[in-house]
């Protein structure tokens, strides 16, 4: 007889899922007290209580349905027929999660707990600021640090890179700056790869003009890419960014990570400069086959607090509304990232999705010196990672302060909106 | 690092958990968002608990409306216990058939609703047998205590929670003698407890965090001189766990502490909310990898909004699992309002198409279009289960990160309240009136044929639907201008709007031609039938097709663990959207 699984400590755990059809990427993560939450492609989270994370964890390690009732036997109060049949029921629904296009409905029956209440152990996702030097020169960029900001080694980097693994960070997002000017960049991709990481890339895509570095990035194994395209009129997109002939480089770096396997999307922010050009562009991009477009507002860090090109709040319905008639038009999907104050733009009006702050929270940053900050545009140090004890840096009073949204303005405590907007974007407020 | 080497039995009292009828717990969610618990140890051994708890439920979790608190001992004197819930006394607390040994609070008018607060006070003035000796490299003989907070199952509790724990000593003793052991459990507050001698002589230690939670175990204690309290305060009995009775599962019989197990060291923990105790023995090879955990069932929850608004009556009837043959009339009745067709045969129903069609139609008003122009009764078929399947689809899509109970509750309270308006109507014409505006919703009532025909049932006459020749070939169609040649069209998300303009009588005055109330109502209701027999054939067979679709069996799949390069596929990951609320968490924005 097989032994009962025993089962795991709190950590992470990976699984990578295929059928004929389809490839998924599965991260089970084992808190302390039992219960876990499963990450599906790093796009879809799903909270288990304590009987739930270990059914999942069973069946993700295909224990047999004998060996899972042993299993469940062994740690719960339980009699095998009850164990059986939950587990039988668990396995079903589970399918239906880990494979959500084959099942749209499969979650609807779900218990919704109220947006940003989950409190996790370590973000879902990191993303690591290789560096703060960039080939662009974006008038509204959000870094506030010096372009030649001290940088981590590869080690360094590597050993990061281990370190979220293990306190259970499954996403990886390699961003700066400009990333792809890090030489080491495919090997911290096949490093983090390696580690059962999925890994992202956020760039302005000039690099990728290069098909062979292209397939030098996903050969390493990169995941997906999301490439900065301003406007679809290159003396906009060039003044922006202030780089003559970058539109044409990013461009070319676009149509070849498309015609790669990444999964592709782009990002623009809209600003005064391409505002009244936003549908257009986005006319472009759905004719170039983009499936995944990305927009946000101007963040109010670094240069971006000065620019004076920002969008008021208010006005951003009639262009979001535009935006979305088009990327219907294309069946395409459109990810508006800015957190907002509702009583001045309400995403959810748009069916944008609840949008708030989630620094420190369900994603943070670490900067090229190794410093952790709340997220990639709040330039405060929680800490260096590679030196300090991970819970302080997570319990730190700002990263505390941000989960809790003790900053949001105090107009926003008594508002009936606060529970799914949070008062907006702290650094708007700033 | 403070800890005393302990030789025997440390008595760990843990208070717990409230909870609220754990077993059926699963829409319960809730915060503690403070909690003061004060232990003060008395001269006789026993100690007295005071809890101050305050509860903020989630909006539309289940009310909170019995607390559960576990007692470190079954010696505790039920009859002295009081409770309040705000400034409520609780009259009635009883033993908890829950966690054993425990005691039930029952809220009861005062419970905590959905998105409420509330505090609940309880004082236990005496639990005995509370001291347990230790035996420590001092000159004299030491008396112990360890002390564990009431937490949750973090299935139900979220959120921070400011905590205070206080341990108030015998009064005597000086600074120096007593001595507080390093809080267990990764407590996120400092070390080191606030301390001071009170007026009478007590020395306190008091831990604050205000990044506590309610869903982990912390762990406080502190030692002092035995000669504080009397001779025969201390216990030399060895702690044993009680056993414990958990509804729906196996258990022992609900004792407690009486037997003695040999000299283990042992210190009692109470699981709060799920209602289980048991026994971590520190120093030997039993205890906790040996002890079973409580079952609960597998549970999953995900982040997101509460209800869906904007859903067509036809989106809400799907959300709402309305039978596949009444979500088609009433899609035929939407087309048919917005002049997209007209019926040529009610038996068989055929349609005849407008050319071009209104541009107004949703999705699935167009698939339903489409299919009808299709004459081969197989291909038909084919063509309304690819049409239901991506109205499915879609409305899935709309869905995700909303509550589909919220959502249904929602649409089902719009559609009493059309109803409610129409049978409220003083008249057969304000009545008919009333429910040709709201028709799409008062069919998501599951009984809306039956209430039709009984609201519309008599000798009245109401005036027939501007859009009703569409629907009724034998009907004659109105000599009409040409506002009345396009009809008024359907607006679904707008009931609350459609249905005052429409009662409030606001329209134009055309005469419409009467239609004898029965009449229209058996009409309606025969809708439904036609297509569940004519157009569908077997609906089960029909239903199956789609379902296999949108709710297949599972297919077979492989895993593997570990690490390897995604190679792509339907598959590849996108932003990390975190949950529904992602914003930030998408895969970097704003560059």
């Amino acid at each position: 007889m097989t032994p009962a699984l025993d089962f795991p400590k709190a950590g992470v755990y990976h699984f990578l899922r295929e059928t004929q059809e389809e490839k998924s990427r599965i991260h089970l993560r084992i808190d302390e007290d039992g219960s876990g939450t499963l990450i599906v492609n790093a796009n879809r989270i799903f909270h288990f209580n304590p009987t739930a994370a270990s059914m999942a964890y069973l069946l993700l390690n295909r224990a047999t349905e004998a060996n899972a009732v042993r299993s469940l036997k062994k740690r719960f109060a339980i009699s095998a027929e009850h164990a059986r049949q939950d587990y039988a029921q668990f396995a079903n629904q589970l399918e239906g999660l880990i494979s959500p296009d084959a099942c749209p409905i499969c979650d609807l029956e779900l218990e919704v707990t109220p947006p940003f209440t989950a409190r996790p152990s370590a973000p879902y996702r990191m993303d690591l600021a290789l560096t703060y030097r960039c080939n662009n020169n974006c008038a509204h960029c959000y870094n506030a640090r010096p372009r030649n900001y001290p940088e981590l080694s590869t080690q360094d980097w590597f050993n990061v890179l281990d370190q979220l693994w293990e306190i259970g960070i499954p996403h990886i997002v390699f961003t700066g700056g400009e990333p792809t000017l890090r030489s080491d960049l495919p090997d911290l991709i096949r490093h983090a790869e390696a580690n059962g990481q999925i890994t992202g890339l956020n760039t302005n895509g000039r690099a990728l003009k290069d098909p062979a570095y292209v397939q030098q990035l996903t050969a390493a194994g990169l995941d997906h890419v999301q490439i900065t395209f301003e406007s679809h009129v290159p003396e906009i997109h060039d003044r922006m960014v202030r780089s003559k002939g970058a539109w044409n480089e990013t461009l070319e770096g676009l149509k070849n990570a498309l015609v790669s396997r990444l999964y592709v999307m782009t990002n623009t922010t809209m600003l005064q400069d391409n505002a009244v050009y936003i549908p257009d562009t986005l006319e472009f991009l759905g004719n170039l086959g983009l499936k995944t477009i990305g927009l946000n507002a101007l963040i109010y860090s670094g240069r971006g607090k000065s620019v004076g090109t920002g969008l008021p709040e208010a006005s951003l319905t009639p262009l979001l509304a535009r935006a979305r008639e088009i990327t219907e038009k294309f069946n395409q999907r459109l990810i508006w990232y800015t957190p907002t104050q509702y009583c001045h733009f309400d995403p959810m009006d748009l069916s944008l999705g609840v949008k708030g702050c989630t620094a420190a929270l369900y994603n943070m940053c670490i900067e090229p010196d190794g410093a952790v900050i709340p997220c990639q545009s709040y330039y405060e140090s929680l800490g260096s990672f590679l030196e300090k004890d991970w819970k302080q840096i997570w319990n730190h009073d700002l990263a505390v302060s941000l989960r809790e949204r003790k900053l949001a303005p105090d107009k926003c405590f008594d508002c009936s909106l606060f529970g799914d907007c949070g008062g907006g974007c702290p650094l708007a407020k700033e | 690092m403070k800890w005393l080497r302990l030789l025997c039995i440390i008595l760990i009292f843990s208070v717990l958990a409230s909870s609220t009828t754990p077993v059926f717990a699963q829409s319960y969610r809730f915060q503690v968002t403070d909690m003061a618990v004060v232990v003060t140890v008395n001269a006789d051994g026993s100690a007295s608990l005071d809890y101050t708890i305050t509860f903020q439920n989630d909006p539309g979790a289940h009310a909170i409306d019995i607390v559960d608190i576990g007692m470190p001992n079954a010696n505790y004197v039920l009859n002295t216990i009081t409770a309040q819930i705000g400034s409520t006394n609780i009259t009635k607390i009883t033993a908890s058939d829950v966690v054993i040994p425990g005691i039930s609070v029952y809220l009861g008018s005062d419970e905590i609703p959905a998105g409420g607060t509330g505090t609940l006070h309880v004082n236990i003035p005496t639990v005995p047998k509370m001291l347990y000796p230790a035996t420590q490299q001092t000159s004299e003989p030491y008396a112990s205590i360890e002390f564990q907070p009431n937490y949750f199952d973090s299935a139900y509790v979220h959120g921070t929670t400011n905590m205070q724990v206080t341990l108030l000593l015998p009064a005597g003793m000086t600074s120096k003698e007593p001595t507080y052991f390093t809080p267990q459990g990764g407590w996120p507050g400092p070390d080191q407890p606030e301390s001071a001698i009170m007026s009478d002589g007590r020395i306190f230690y008091t831990w604050v965090s205000s990044q506590a939670n309610d869903y982990t175990a912390y762990t406080f204690g502190a030692s002092f001189p035995a000669r504080y309290v009397n001779s025969t305060a201390i216990t030399t009995e060895t702690y044993v766990p009680p056993s414990t009775t958990v509804p729906g599962g196996s258990s022992g019989g609900g004792g407690f502490l009486t037997s003695i197990t040999s000299n283990l060291c042992g210190v009692v923990f109470c699981l709060g909310f799920v209602g289980f105790l048991g026994l971590i023995i520190y120093s030997a090879t039993v205890g906790a990898k040996k002890r079973k955990l409580e079952y609960l069932p597998p549970k999953i929850s995900v982040e997101g909004h509460g209800i869906k608004r904007g859903l067509t009556a036809v989106e809400a009837g799907v959300l709402m699992q309305q039978p596949m043959d009444k979500i088609f009339t009433m899609t035929l009745f939407g087309v048919l309002k917005k002049n997209a067709a007209e019926v040529v045969t009610q038996d068989p129903l055929e349609l005849k198409i407008a050319s071009p069609l209104p541009a107004d139609l949703y999705p699935y008003e167009t698939d339903f279009l489409a299919a009808f122009a299709e004459k081969n009764g197989e291909a038909r078929r084919n063509k309304l289960q690819t049409m239901m399947i991506n109205l499915i689809k879609s409305i899935g899509e709309k869905m995700k990160g909303f509550s589909q109970k919220e959502t249904v509750a929602y649409y089902d309270d719009i559609s009493k309240r059309a109803w409610a308006q129409v049978e409220a109507a003083n008249t057969p014409e304000v009545k008919g009136q009333a429910f040709d505006e709201n028709m799409d919703w008062t069919m998501l009532d599951r009984n809306y044929d039956t209430r039709t025909q009984q609201t519309f049932s008599g000798p009245i006459f109401i005036p027939a639907p501007i859009w009703w020749w569409r629907y009724d070939p034998t009907f004659s169609r109105p000599m009409a201008g040409p506002s009345m040649a396009t009809g008024p069209a359907a607006t679904p998300a707008s009931f609350g709007a459609g249905l005052g303009g429409a009662v409030g009588g606001s329209r134009p005055s055309i005469s419409l031609p009467q239609l004898p109330g029965s009449t229209f109502a058996a009409s309606v209701a025969k809708g439904v039938t036609s297509f569940s027999g004519g157009v569908l054939g077997d609906l089960t067979s029909f239903t199956g097709g789609v379902t296999k679709v949108t709710n297949p069996p599972p297919p077979p799949s492989t895993y593997r663990t570990g690490g390897g390069g995604f190679s792509g596929g339907g598959h590849a990951c996108a932003c990390a959207c975190a949950c529904a609320g992602c914003a930030c968490a998408c895969a970097g924005g704003g560059r």
